[in-house]
């Protein structure tokens, strides 16, 4: 990258920050090896989707404000999740909509905010980030990253230049996992039921890894795999990469 | 009597009117779209493309078809059909057109029960006797290639229920009246003069209501067969 | 958030869940019904412009819906048609009995309209000693069955082939054997004679083209043909949002219409028909009554949100997609609508945010329906719009409420982020095994009864990151 640092800010969001915390340091590991300098605002929480999905609308702007705050220095803030960013880019500004005050923040934020794996290869144009792994993958396109922010290509390039990696076909790939949030909790019987699917399509895969850009789903499809005690792992798409970097 | 009628029309407008918080528009609203979109009209397919389209569409939906280029072919291709499905009685329309392609003779040269469709019949016994026969046989006014349609438009003549009752329904088409898609058929049209119905066709009646096991045939023809003349 | 769900509604779920069969049937038949939807939407070009071609005109014709009613409606009466307008079920049920008793009808064939199932008018008329058949094999199946349809293209989609040759078995009076050629002819022959005697045909409409008055009927098993051919009187049942200006907007949505609901580049049989039949025809109805209906529809116009739902064309392409539709199928909504569009219009429908109001919840907002949808209605966003709604209107709980009161007090703060987050740490030893968490309170318990919920770590991210940036500085 040469002399021009690229700066960007990362939004870990709360998912990884308090449970998966090995995401957060798997993204920093190959953003700062690929030239980008990084930082990280302390005071950043959360987007706000769960309030916003089951609408309590004032209580997600309040979380949402936080963030643009947070933020408002970044020349680019970079996420693990396509939903989180879904949501700052395609729900900030309905919720702001009409609101003087905020419309133009939120504008702002929308224009430098990319999802971790479109940053890699739309921004910085990294395809290959020279791991090598040697597992049985298959990628569950997560339905906030697909269908919103439309993040198809990215994962797969990514994944594909993994050496000795296979990337195997998931059955029924673009259903979605059942997690949805409050869903999960307030539809349960029926989102195991769908989670139960998704498990078995997995499994039918022949893959030891199931990976995603998505923590709410990854941890949604790993909870229940580990809960009928199947080995196959779920692991975000940011640490399997790391993972097969060198140090 | 009938209480529902014009009458309240003004305030179920007006009711729509108000929600839409603006007094209903004097004219045609203006628009700037409307149709399919620009690039579907954009190719102008051969009327050998056109027909080969036609056909493949069509019989992908298990519709057989036979181009006849001389007048004489015909009694034995529809003979050919009748004898595969075993038919013994035939209803047709008693159109000018089948006349001219000598429709109504060659079912009886093959030995058929030939009803002819009278307009001025008793409407219960004609329906039916359509209902009782193997075979409808119809004129197709127009053909559309790229979904294997026929559209057939009704008149005194040129009934409905032919089309419809019997189990085997054959249909005689002019090459040259196959267009690309059925917005071409709809330009052919006048509308202030539209026939009662225009019906598109497209393969033999079909139901997959049970398991999603296609089932052909279940309330109209489950067998259509259509010659095209040109 | 103790109080989850209706209990109504969730006592259905759990039957669904538990009914097997259903739940197989529907798993089979909308997986071959989406793959059918994506291979035909493929040879159609761009589908996209397709489908902004669809939501254009159709938006058009609903923000000036007025407009082209009364130029619809002036072209039936123009072609010998009769108009009328009714505004609520009551109204299309007496209108439909001044017309069967002005015939002194006795039975009516009807082809499927879900305007009927609207309004209930099977019952009303058997309550009134009227015979109404469904002609529709699968419509047939459920109403032998007494049971609503399950899904709005394949009514009987939750029954499998033993179920339906029980039923028809108990209505032939003997034994009819399960192949699906056997009981296609059982169904052909019993409504073949109802199709000849009946005395008024009834249909719904899926278009109604205001240029020409005219009314399309589009149908695969030939019998919406059949009920507007062979009885001498028409009843057309319409939507008053059925609307397309002319005959060019009516191809577009023809070329979308039967691709995403089966995949057919069009259905068996499309029928245009302009008034009732002309002086010297002898089949074809002698009359034509067209019933403009709005039954709650008026509630969706005029509503900047919600007024996009008023362009469905009634594929049922989200059903087909919907997660919780496969799991559950179209009973457990428990209204004439199901699905992702039922969950949507039927609180609107009803103006009843109170009874309805917890259909917007079933949905993990996947957008698989905003996707399928062919006029591009963002269905998953109307979803969450009635959510909101429905907690302004004050029907959510109030603990739910004071959950994400709780949720913005600890969240909106980074300070107290920081410290839930780490009192979590420690409340969740009791629910400890292992790095995940077992049992726990509800709503909690929701998730760790399937699955294992992970256990929040002792060195947040945060912590990390610090110890990050000492490491490389120390480097």
């Amino acid at each position: 990258m040469g002399g021009s640092l690229l700066r960007a800010s990362l939004f870990i969001t709360c998912i990884a920050d308090n449970f998966f915390p090995k995401v957060g340091d798997s993204v920093v590991k190959i953003l700062r090896k690929n030239g980008v300098d990084l930082d990280f605002p302390k005071d950043q929480t959360c987007c706000g989707q769960p309030a916003f999905n089951a609408g309590y609308w004032d209580e997600a702007k309040d979380l949402a404000k936080g963030l643009i705050r947070t933020f408002e220095k970044s020349e680019y803030v970079v996420s693990p999740s396509g939903s989180c960013v879904a949501m700052i880019k395609h729900d900030y500004p309905q919720l702001f909509a009409g609101d003087q005050l905020w419309e133009s923040r939120v504008k702002e934020l929308v224009s430098k905010t990319y999802e971790f794996s479109q940053f890699l290869v739309n921004v910085l144009k990294i395809e290959d980030l020279g791991a090598r792994q040697q597992v049985k993958v298959v990628y569950h396109p997560s339905c906030h990253a697909t269908r919103i922010m439309e993040i198809h290509e990215e994962p797969i390039k990514l994944l594909h230049n993994v050496k000795e990696l296979e990337l195997l076909e998931l059955p029924n790939a673009d259903q979605c996992c059942g997690f949805g949030g409050t869903f999960s909790v307030k539809m349960a019987a029926v989102s195991e039921e769908i989670v139960e699917e998704k498990v078995r399509n997995i499994l039918e895969s022949g893959a030891d890894i199931v990976t995603g850009t998505d923590l709410g789903c990854l941890m949604n499809i790993g909870g229940r795999l580990e809960h009928q005690g199947h080995s196959v792992q779920a692991i975000h798409i940011a640490q399997l990469l790391a993972e097969g970097m060198e140090a | 009597m009938i209480t529902y009628t014009d009458s309240n029309e003004e305030h179920f407008l007006e009711k729509l009117a108000s929600k839409l918080g603006r007094p209903t528009p004097g004219k045609i609203p203006t628009r700037h779209i409307s149709g399919p979109p620009d690039f579907w009209t954009k190719t102008q397919p051969s009327q050998d493309e056109l027909l080969q389209q036609f056909i493949a569409n069509a019989e992908r939906l298990t519709v057989k078809c036979q181009l006849i280029s001389n007048k004489n072919d015909i009694q034995s291709t529809i003979g050919g059909w009748i004898s595969e499905i075993k038919a013994k009685s035939i209803i047709c329309w008693d159109s000018p057109e089948l006349k001219q392609a000598s429709i109504p003779d060659i079912c009886q040269n093959l030995g058929l029960n030939l009803t002819l469709w009278n307009h001025q019949a008793d409407r219960r016994e004609m329906i039916r006797q359509c209902a009782n026969v193997d075979v409808g046989i119809t004129w197709a006014d127009y053909g559309v290639a790229n979904t294997g349609s026929m559209a057939i438009l009704s008149n005194p003549v040129q009934s409905r229920a032919v089309s419809l009752l019997p189990p085997v329904h054959i249909a005689i088409l002019k090459r040259e009246t196959i267009l690309p898609h059925m917005g071409d058929i709809f330009t052919k049209l006048d509308y202030t003069d539209l026939p009662s119905s225009l019906t598109f066709i497209t393969g033999p009646s079909r139901t997959s209501d049970i398991e999603m096991d296609l089932a052909l045939g279940v309330h109209g023809p489950a067998k259509v067969f259509i010659l095209i003349l040109g | 958030m103790t109080t989850l769900m209706n209990e109504n509604f969730k006592k259905r779920i759990k039957f669904a869940l538990h009914n097997k069969s259903m739940r197989e049937a529907i798993k089979k038949a909308t997986t071959i019904l989406k793959n059918n939807r994506l291979k035909a939407a493929e040879e159609m070009g761009d589908w996209d412009e397709w489908r902004q071609r669809g939501k254009d005109i159709r938006s058009h014709v609903i923000a000036n819906l007025d407009y082209y009613l009364k130029q619809f409606a002036d072209n039936v009466r123009a072609k010998g048609g009769k108009v009328y307008y009714a505004g609520q079920a009551e109204d299309v049920i007496q209108v439909v009995m001044e017309i069967v008793n002005q015939h002194q009808a006795k039975t009516v064939a009807k082809s499927k309209s879900m305007i009927s199932e609207e309004v209930h008018l099977n019952k009303a008329l058997y309550d009134r000693g009227i015979e109404a058949i469904e002609t529709d094999l699968a419509e047939y199946i459920i109403q032998l069955a007494e049971e609503p349809p399950s899904h709005i293209i394949v009514p009987a989609i939750h029954k499998n082939r033993n179920e339906i040759a029980d039923l028809f078995s108990k209505e032939a009076g003997k034994e009819i054997s399960s192949d699906t050629p056997s009981l296609n002819a059982f169904a052909r022959k019993t409504l073949r004679e109802k199709f000849l005697t009946a005395d008024i045909g009834l249909t719904g409409c899926n278009f109604a083209i205001a240029e020409t008055g005219s009314i399309v009927l589009v149908s695969n098993e030939g019998n919406g043909r059949m009920v507007s051919t062979l009885p001498k009187v028409h009843i057309v049942l319409m939507g008053m949002e059925r609307i397309v200006p002319n005959f060019s907007d009516l191809e577009a949505v023809l070329n979308l219409l039967p691709r995403s609901a089966t995949g057919q580049k069009y259905t068996s049989y499309t029928s245009i028909i302009s008034g009732p039949s002309h002086p010297g025809e002898l089949d074809g109805p002698e009359e034509m009554h067209v019933i403009i209906v709005d039954n709650g529809r008026t509630n969706l116009l005029g509503e900047k949100d919600f007024q996009e739902a008023l362009r469905c064309i009634r594929c049922g392409a989200c059903f087909n997609v919907c997660p919780v539709y496969r799991q559950i199928g179209g009973h457990a909504y428990g209204s004439v609508y199901g699905g992702p569009i039922g969950a949507v219009i039927t609180p609107l429908l009803n103006n009843d945010l109170k009874n309805w109001g917890e259909l917007p919840y079933a949905s993990s907002l996947c957008a698989a329906c905003s996707e399928a949808c062919p006029v591009m209605i963002p269905l998953h966003e109307l979803l969450v719009k009635l959510r909101y709604r429905r907690f302004k209107a004050g029907y959510t709980s109030s603990m739910e409420h004071m959950a994400f009161k709780v949720f913005r007090h600890y969240f909106g703060n980074p300070r107290r982020y920081r410290f839930a987050m780490k009192s979590g740490y420690y409340l969740q030893r009791p629910l400890m095994r292992g790095n995940h968490l077992e049992g726990g309170p509800t709503p909690l318990s929701g998730w760790t009864n399937s699955r294992y919920f992970p256990a929040v770590a002792q060195k947040p991210f945060r912590q990390r990151w610090d110890e990050i940036q000492k490491g490389s500085e120390e480097r």
